[in-house]
């Protein structure tokens, strides 16, 4: 797929990309073009009908030609229903396919982002971009643009085809089209800004009932039940008030509308007096405009209405637009150099030689020049201040973020040349914070990896001193979670994770110990976890624990994105540096 | 029928707007069906020999006149028509709106236990979108057709009763056909909801979850899902879609049929000479003016249906029962003095349903003027249950906590809130600036002193973050500004609750997110008792309870162990493991 760059798209740009995913179903779009003609021609045909089965059945009483008429009547009544009706199906049944491809389309490049892009962009947006931006775009197709085009055809049609019946009496209906316009994009331009601050306001009023809700606790606890209700008030008043003064304006286009296709009559048949006395046309005639009067002025108003719906489809494309051409990480490469893959199979060594790392441009540096290496079987922790930069060098090693400076190596191999998902399976990432999918305990271990089977997952569990509490759960391995693990405790859902990183095998596991306050025994539980895959495996950790500190073979010590000490615990201790600093603050308990 | 009389509460504010508005669409309903009566009388002018005509033209001329001025009329008695039922409409959701909001704040936890906000609020939004078009636009319908419905029939019939009851049968057809229409599509849109609701939450949880997602190669597993929920989506969509294109268009095309079945049936009676061609043509007017009440009426039944369901869950909320609601606030002076005897626990027992276990058992304790009690636990041991206890978040069995020697379910809400100020664990803050965060504090029916805000500041240690945000005190906090951390937004609340003085603070393990340097800063600032007079501090941290004159130990709901921190030291328990645990990080 191409994803270029959309800095000032127009419309029809926009469009574009939909009509990309709309090319597989254009079928149904032929189909529904096809309908068109004959859905217009009947569209003529009924009031051309009305007026020869006037002026030349019923004002001269010929019954069996009436009773042959009608019945064309009749049919191509019909024949417009079906008409109308296959081409607003397969037109809608095409749009949705399309939609349904572009949302799949849509999803699948959100999982490519980078990490960059969900640091900055909250997932509701990403969310309204995939549902809400995508309903706005099939209702606006399925409503807006498909009767817009066939209401255009229609009412040029029927103008031609007044024309036809008579060039004068049209010209006056023609006239008028000015005064319509004017009038209504007068009443639109009103409507419009009611409409948004309608929007807005309802919106902020939304916002305030949402957080008084969530804060409800909050609330009742300092009895300020009163003074958010004052706050709600006003934020209601303004939407009820823009509300009242768009309810003026919308009434009046919906009644000037129709009172002026009355008006309109009226002019008619006193301008086609005249015509009738000069011969000009016949009372046919008069009757057939007058029944076409109402086919033309009631697209006027909804065309309207469309456009707005339409400009909501088209900042929704822009949405989409914009999501669809962030770029993606490296990705879909897929073939590895089969050498890089066997050399990168069983861990040896990773290196980092002068590494430094800022996030934007112009930001500032979070790592400066940074060395060390990380040997087989080795313990590093990483301890400093809140940002110092600890949690930046695990999101380098995990290719979280790219373009550092420096080298950092794998068994010798660049980093920047190792696909991410070959680097991601060699490494296993124990978080902070725990992220649990809805689905059952099992699959949260497992990860829908093929070599994780049931046993592997006791095995993990038990490896992590995780079974005892899950064998007491419900299910057990069966335990549905739901929302991210609030049925679990904070120290349980840290074991699953120990357990998830542990059933892959890895050799390499990076530790971001977490700092929340959990209570001593269950801390006690984690930290005997902690400490068995500190003696079987390499571990670079981030450590906030005196006790995982102490059982590393060698501590760096960060501040402000710099290692300034390095070595092990009582080496660190007899430098008299900031480590001991660093150590009483971290864990002094008696004032 | 309930549901009616209770919407007939607000109805009634608005009688004398809906009597004006009721006034109008009399009226422009009469307007717009004798306006086909002077185009027939015009019609038939017309249609006379030329001769004729000339001597009636002074006549087609006063009928058009007429025309132009109804036509002009119908204008502006339509406009107002719907002003006034479409106003009062708005003004019913505004005013239902705001009961909603002060009744959903006076409900207790209970409520909120067996409702998710998430659930309330999108109910809100539909419920009374429901509510309000039955009240505004349902109102209108409701006389509009059934002022239309009896004069447009009633002019047809005085043209030809005939020809009308003709016409009759056609418009029962479609009409049956497109109700089922209807029916089937307004239950495949409900359907059609939930299935994107399941997206919307799948892809939630898969955004949230992407790190993993991709560090797991998740990626094809979570497409998949989301493609089997997509097609779900997207087949609901055609079948609505179908049904849409098919069956409705019936209606639009109604008028097309009555004009056939008109222009044969009522042609013949103009050929045979029973009917004039001016006839003929208003007959067929009036078709028109029928179409439109028809397809209304078609709305109307599904629109009070879906209004009445909407108004059944909104009563379900103002319904409700608001706890103590008949409890009248102490006189001040009364309950500024009710702490003197302070706060006293004896017996309580909690669970929050019959079918639970007890959270709390059997709990005792005294908190007296000038006193800290400290409490210790692991998690899931009820100390957060005892305190939401203790501020009336939870209800209590009566003779279980007493204020100043009053049983706290005798107390109101507000007096117990004065009294007791709660920093609870989960800090919640509102998406505004920090200074009017800290100012929720403040609560002017109580007392209009208050704290300083500089001295408020630094003392729940918030000065150095403050001079670095951008807009200091005027930083907007939450999803629309900055991200604070953990431990921020615990000293914010701390501050707010630092505004005005209370009797008895609880701080809710508020301290576990700062450093062990900062905790001593704030104990030592609370401990001057300048806010409240007792403390009652909840922490895993044995430092921050030293210092309390009683430490009481929870576990499974129990008090095991209490008494002072030299006392539990030296006594082998869940209080000493704590201490020696947390000291064992101490050695170097």
């Amino acid at each position: 797929m191409k994803s270029k760059r959309f800095k000032n798209s127009n419309d029809l740009q926009l469009l574009g990309r939909f009509f990309t995913y709309l090319r597989p179903y254009s079928r149904y779009v032929v189909g529904a073009l096809m309908a068109i003609p004959f859905a217009t021609g009947a569209t003529l045909l009924v009031p051309w009908l009305i007026v020869t089965i006037v002026d030349d059945y019923i004002t001269k009483f010929n019954q069996t030609g009436l009773m042959l008429l009608v019945g064309f009547f009749a049919s191509a009544v019909l024949l417009g229903y079906v008409a109308d009706a296959i081409y607003t199906y397969t037109l809608q049944k095409a749009g949705q396919l399309a939609i349904a491809d572009m949302r799949q389309d849509l999803f699948r490049h959100s999982l490519t982002l980078p990490r960059t892009y969900f640091d900055k962009h909250p997932i509701g947006i990403t969310l309204s971009r995939l549902t809400s931006d995508m309903e706005a775009i099939g209702e606006s197709l399925a409503i807006g643009v498909l009767s817009l085009v066939t209401d255009l055809i229609k009412t040029i049609a029927l103008f031609v085809f007044l024309f036809y019946l008579s060039w004068k009496l049209a010209l006056v209906i023609l006239l008028l089209f000015p005064v319509i316009y004017f009038v209504v994009s007068l009443l639109r331009k009103k409507l419009r800004y009611y409409f948004n601050l309608s929007r807005e306001s309802l919106a902020s009023a939304t916002a305030f009932l949402q957080e008084c809700l969530n804060g409800i606790k909050t609330i009742q606890l300092y009895a300020a039940e009163k003074k958010v209700l004052k706050q709600f008030e006003q934020k209601n008043r303004k939407f009820f008030h823009s509300q009242t003064r768009s309810n003026i304006y919308d009434s009046t286009l919906f009644s000037i509308i129709d009172g002026l296709t009355s008006m309109m009559m009226v002019l008619i048949i006193w301008y086609g007096t005249d015509q009738i006395f000069e011969g000009a046309i016949t009372i046919g005639v008069l009757i057939g405009f007058i029944n076409i009067l109402s086919k033309i002025f009631i697209p006027i108003r909804e065309f309207a209405q469309q456009v707005a719906v339409i400009q909501r489809a088209l900042s929704a494309l822009q949405h989409t637009n914009d999501l669809f051409s962030q770029t993606s990480e490296d990705e879909d490469d897929g073939d590895v150099d089969p050498k890089v893959a066997i050399k990168l199979s069983r861990f040896q060594e990773l290196c980092f030689e002068n590494v430094s790392f800022k996030y934007n441009e112009d930001g500032m540096t979070v790592l400066k020049n940074l060395t060390f290496c990380l040997k087989k079987g080795d313990r590093i922790a990483i301890v400093g201040a809140t940002g110092s930069g600890k949690s930046t060098i695990l999101k380098l090693i995990t290719k979280g973020y790219g373009n550092y400076d420096g080298s950092i190596t794998i068994n010798g191999i660049e980093l920047s040349s190792i696909p991410k998902k070959t680097l991601l399976s060699s490494i296993s990432m124990m978080q902070q914070d725990v992220y649990l999918f809805n689905t059952d305990l099992a699959f949260n271990i497992a990860l829908n990896r093929p070599h994780v089977d049931q046993k592997k997952v006791q095995e993990s569990a038990e490896y992590v001193y995780a079974h005892e509490f899950i064998d007491q759960l419900p299910d057990k391995y069966g335990y549905q979670i739901i929302d991210n693990g609030k049925n679990l405790s904070a120290g349980q859902a840290q074991l699953i994770s120990f357990a998830r990183a542990i059933a892959g095998e890895s050799e390499l596991i990076l530790l971001d110990e977490a700092t929340s306050s959990v209570d001593s025994v269950t801390e006690n539980m984690i930290q005997k976890a902690i400490e068995k895959i500190f003696q079987e495996k390499t571990v670079i950790a981030i450590a906030h624990r005196l006790s995982t500190i102490r059982n590393s073979d060698m501590i760096l010590v960060m501040k402000e994105g710099s290692i300034i000490e390095m070595g092990d615990h009582d080496s660190l201790l007899n430098q008299q540096g900031y480590y001991i600093e660093l150590l009483d603050k971290m864990t002094k308990q008696s004032a | 029928m309930n549901h009616l009389r209770f919407l007939l509460r607000y109805i009634r504010i608005y009688k004398f707007q809906y009597f004006i508005g009721f006034v109008f669409i009399i009226l422009t309903n009469w307007v717009s069906v004798s306006i086909p009566k002077y185009l027939q009388l015009s019609i038939d002018l017309l249609s006379e020999s030329i001769s004729e005509l000339q001597h009636s033209q002074d006549k087609l001329f006063e009928y058009l006149g007429v025309m132009f001025l109804m036509a002009l009329s119908l204008i502006i008695i339509r406009t107002l028509s719907r002003i006034f039922f479409f106003n009062p409409g708005r003004a019913i959701e505004y005013r239902i709106k705001n009961d909603l909001f002060d009744k959903l704040n006076h409900l207790k936890k209970d409520y909120y236990d067996q409702n998710p906000t998430g659930a309330i609020i999108s109910r809100i939004q539909n419920d009374i979108t429901g509510v309000r078009i039955i009240c505004g636009f349902g109102m209108m319908q409701i006389f509009n057709i059934l002022s239309a419905l009896s004069f447009t029939p009633y002019k047809m019939w005085e043209l030809s009763p005939r020809l009308t009851l003709y016409c009759v049968i056609p418009i029962i057809v479609i009409f049956i056909f497109v109700r089922f229409g209807m029916y089937y599509v307004v239950k495949h849109s409900r359907k059609r909801m939930k299935n994107l609701q399941d997206l919307s939450s799948f892809i939630i949880s898969a955004l949230a979850g992407i790190d993993i997602i991709k560090g797991f190669d998740l990626g094809s597993w979570s497409r998949n899902e989301f493609g089997a929920i997509n097609k779900l989506l997207l087949n609901m969509s055609l079948r609505i879609s179908f049904v849409r294109s098919f069956l409705m268009p019936l209606l639009h095309n109604l008028e097309n049929v009555l004009k056939a079945l008109i222009l044969f049936v009522g042609g013949m009676f103009v050929i045979q000479e029973d009917f004039t061609i001016g006839e003929l043509t208003a007959f067929i007017a009036y078709a028109g003016l029928l179409t439109l009440p028809i397809m209304g009426l078609g709305w109307l039944t599904t629109m009070i249906q879906q209004g009445l369901v909407g108004l059944a869950s909104l009563e379900t909320i103002l319904s409700q029962k608001i706890p103590k609601e008949s409890i009248k606030e102490l006189p001040p002076d009364i309950s500024s003095h009710l702490f003197n005897e302070g706060i006293e626990v004896k017996n309580l027992n909690f669970r929050h349903s019959d079918t639970e276990d007890d959270i709390l058992k059997n709990i005792s304790f005294k908190i007296k003027p000038n006193q800290t009690v400290g409490i210790l636990g692991k998690i899931g041991s009820g100390k957060t249950t005892l305190i939401n206890c203790l501020n009336a978040y939870l209800p209590v069995n009566d003779n279980s906590v007493f204020i100043g020697g009053r049983d706290i379910n005798t107390l109101a809400f507000s007096d117990i809130n004065r009294i007791i100020r709660t920093v609870s664990q989960d800090v919640f803050l509102f998406s505004d600036t920090i200074e009017n965060n800290i100012k929720f504090g403040i609560n002017d029916e109580i007392n209009h002193a208050h704290n300083p805000m500089e001295k408020v500041v630094y003392e729940s240690a918030l000065q150095e973050e403050i001079d670095r945000f951008p807009d200091h005190m005027e930083t907007i906090v939450g999803e629309k500004g900055i991200m604070l951390s953990g431990g921020q937004k615990q000293r914010i609340s701390l501050a707010r609750s630092m505004m005005q003085p209370c009797d008895l603070l609880i701080l809710d393990n508020v301290l576990s997110a700062v450093d062990y340097e900062t905790e001593r800063f704030l104990l030592k600032q609370i401990l001057k008792r300048e806010t409240a007079k007792s403390l009652l501090i909840i922490s895993h941290r044995v430092q921050a309870l030293a210092g309390a004159d009683e430490i009481l130990v929870f576990e499974n709901g129990t008090i095991t162990e209490r008494g002072t921190h030299q006392q539990l030291i030296h006594r082998s328990g869940l209080y000493q493991e704590t201490w020696r645990l947390q000291n064992k990080l101490d050695e170097k």
